[in-house]
């Protein structure tokens, strides 16, 4: 085999470059210095971009669960793990579980927010299918509009989709309210399987359908939206819920707040309809309009608290 | 052109250097040259070079795909790194859920009279990307002097850059408000006028000369004197972001002053109109009536966007 030795070759007229004096080890590549000296290389320590920008490599390798972050310099560095400000240690607080933006996905009289998201609850959810886990629920809607007025209630659904109340006599709630008309004083028991939301009308059509959000003529309108917060214990013996309601109704005058806590009656009254309870535990609770209008306006959410063994994303 | 034909070449170190075995065959367009053993016999190569710490003791090993967006590279400890999107609670799937917007913390601030909080740009600029608000504050406290019965609270609208919304003129409706100690029903309907929700009747939040007019959430100190925690406010500001026109949606409050005066516990509603003020808001403003530096407590704004809006 012919071999050249000889310190440095040169292309006739152009850059003359020095051989290397080390072994290399497999797969190095040839690289130079930039003055013609030929060496070896193995691996990388920074990256650069098309336009030239060099992102440099963190000196050292960084402990289990840190994630590479950048320092603001053009080098890497490890950083803790974002971290779930809703988690601490394996336990959780609640979780945005649905929502449903009206404004955005248009008019519908009923709708369904379930603890699964919003995959349908009888596939695999963020939040598993066993219905055991939610020990807690909370509402909260904004700007919620309709196209007429009434009653706006929830029914509580399992996850097979059925309601959980078999019939009123099952499902009887004590219902004591205030509201800022009222006082506390009104108060009194309602033999359903709902939750209703308002005591009395939930709006009226001074907008007609027209959005307030986005309203821009000059007609003087009053609010006909109802916003609210509410919690649920869904317990299958003894569910109760706290919530309360703002909104307006036939004028500019009553009933426009109402702050209202239901339980099962047994609670309440030392006789009554008998041990109350719920048939199964829900899982998703539709927002219904049983006067026939639609929910025109607004979004609603429901955040849900698990068990601690149950299944949260993230 | 000259050419020399050799097979190898060799610096002249006396032997110590490498032979290096010439390529014997071209490559492809963009490949590199690399030795495939340890003695320095050159190929081809379209393979790139490992990326390594800078103490090149490890080798930093990437996923095979990212197929999503938002994902945060944490590493096994031995430069292997996965691919994991940060939890983030108050999101599902495509939906997000409300959203810290900006938060004032007047035990560790300097008092001001008025607090603003607005939208991060970083999340939108566009006003009718944001449903709703919702103002959360707790042992606020103004530092104030006297017994100024009447003192106020109040919300006013406020772009993004923190300038009020509208130039004023403009009308709302008070609902009526509900006084827990009484059980009562007070005040009317009448109109209000002004760009101000003002959340209370006739609270004191402040009303003894002796009380300090700075924080005293840290201060040990047990007395008389530190009861400043009475006659502060805690509540709920929630409002639907309609446009302003003629035309707005609920607001609600719930707010208080506490125990120095138990008539001030009370709730109070809106409705109605800021006719003069138009667009949407970007953020909110609490202040009072006499301007009186706020001078403890905590205020927080959430913000609800539309989907799609903050990721």
């Amino acid at each position: 085999m012919s071999k050249l030795v000889v310190n440095q070759i040169q292309y006739s007229g152009g850059a003359t470059y020095t051989l290397p004096t080390s072994n290399p080890s497999a797969n190095d590549q040839l690289k130079t210095d930039g003055s013609g000296a030929l060496g070896w290389s193995g691996n990388l320590t920074a990256i650069k971009n098309a336009n030239g920008q060099v992102t440099n490599m963190p000196t050292q390798v960084g402990s289990n669960g840190q994630t590479l972050q950048s320092n603001g310099s053009g080098t890497l560095a490890y950083g803790g793990a974002p971290t779930n400000p809703m988690k601490v240690g394996s336990t959780y607080g609640y979780y945005l579980a649905d929502r449903y933006e009206v404004i955005t996905s248009g008019n519908t009289q009923n709708f369904v927010l379930s603890a699964g998201g919003t995959g349908q609850p009888s596939s695999a959810t963020p939040f598993g299918t066993n219905d055991n886990y939610p020990i807690g629920y909370y509402f909260q809607w904004l700007g919620l509009g309709s196209t007429g007025s009434g009653n706006i209630r929830i029914q509580p659904l399992a996850q097979n989709g059925n309601p959980v109340s078999g019939s009123y006599s099952q499902n009887a709630f004590y219902r004591g309210h205030y509201n800022e008309q009222q006082g506390l004083g009104n108060s009194g028991t309602s033999y359903n399987e709902y939750f209703n939301v308002n005591f009395t009308g939930m709006q009226t059509q001074q907008g007609n359908n027209t959005l307030q959000f986005t309203d821009t003529g000059s007609t003087t309108r009053w609010g006909k939206t109802a916003m609210g917060e509410m919690w649920i214990f869904p317990g299958v013996s003894y569910p109760q819920y706290n919530h309360w309601v703002n909104y307006s109704n036939t004028s500019n005058n009553a009933y426009k707040t109402t702050y209202c806590h239901m339980w099962m009656q047994d609670v309440m009254q030392s006789s009554g309809q008998g041990y109350e309870y719920l048939t199964q535990t829900p899982w998703q609770f539709e927002w219904q309009n049983p006067s026939g209008a639609q929910f025109n306006e607004g979004v609603a959410e429901l955040y849900v608290l698990m068990a601690d063994n149950g299944t949260y994303p993230g | 052109m000259s050419r020399v034909v050799v097979n190898q070449l060799q610096h002249n170190t006396g032997g110590s250097a490498p032979a290096i075995t010439w390529l014997t065959a071209d490559g492809s367009s963009g490949q590199k040259v690399k030795s495939t053993d340890t003695a320095g016999t050159l190929g081809f190569t379209s393979d790139d070079l490992p990326i390594k710490t800078q103490d090149g003791n490890t080798t930093m090993s990437f996923p095979n795909s990212l197929s999503a967006t938002g994902m945060s590279f944490v590493d096994n400890g031995s430069g292997v790194f996965t691919a994991t999107a940060a939890s983030n609670p108050f999101t599902i799937n495509s939906e997000q859920g409300m959203r810290l917007c900006d938060r004032v913390d007047l035990t560790t601030s300097s008092p001001a009279s008025t607090i603003n909080l607005t939208v991060p740009i970083a999340y939108t600029t566009t006003g009718s990307n944001v449903l709703g608000f919702d103002l959360r504050f707790y042992g606020l406290r103004m530092a104030n002097n006297s017994n100024n019965n009447g003192e106020k609270i109040h919300v006013t609208q406020l772009t993004q850059n923190g300038s009020q919304l509208g130039s004023g003129g403009s009308n709302y409706y008070t609902s009526q408000r509900y006084n827990l100690q009484n059980n009562q029903v007070s005040n009317t309907y009448s109109a209000q006028t002004g760009t101000r929700f003002r959340l209370n009747n006739n609270s004191d939040t402040y009303n003894s000369s002796a009380w300090p007019i700075t924080s005293i959430f840290a201060d040990g100190t047990v007395s008389s004197a530190r009861r400043g925690i009475e006659g502060a406010y805690y509540g709920q500001f929630k409002m639907y972001n309609a446009y302003n026109a003629k035309t707005a949606a609920s607001r609600m409050v719930y707010t208080s002053g506490s125990s120095y005066n138990d008539n001030n516990e009370e709730f109070t509603a809106f409705q109605g109109y800021v006719d003069s003020s138009p667009g949407h808001a970007m953020g909110l403003s609490l202040g009072n009536g006499s301007s009186y530096n706020f001078c403890d407590g905590l205020v927080e704004l959430y913000a609800y966007f539309k989907n799609g809006v903050v990721s």
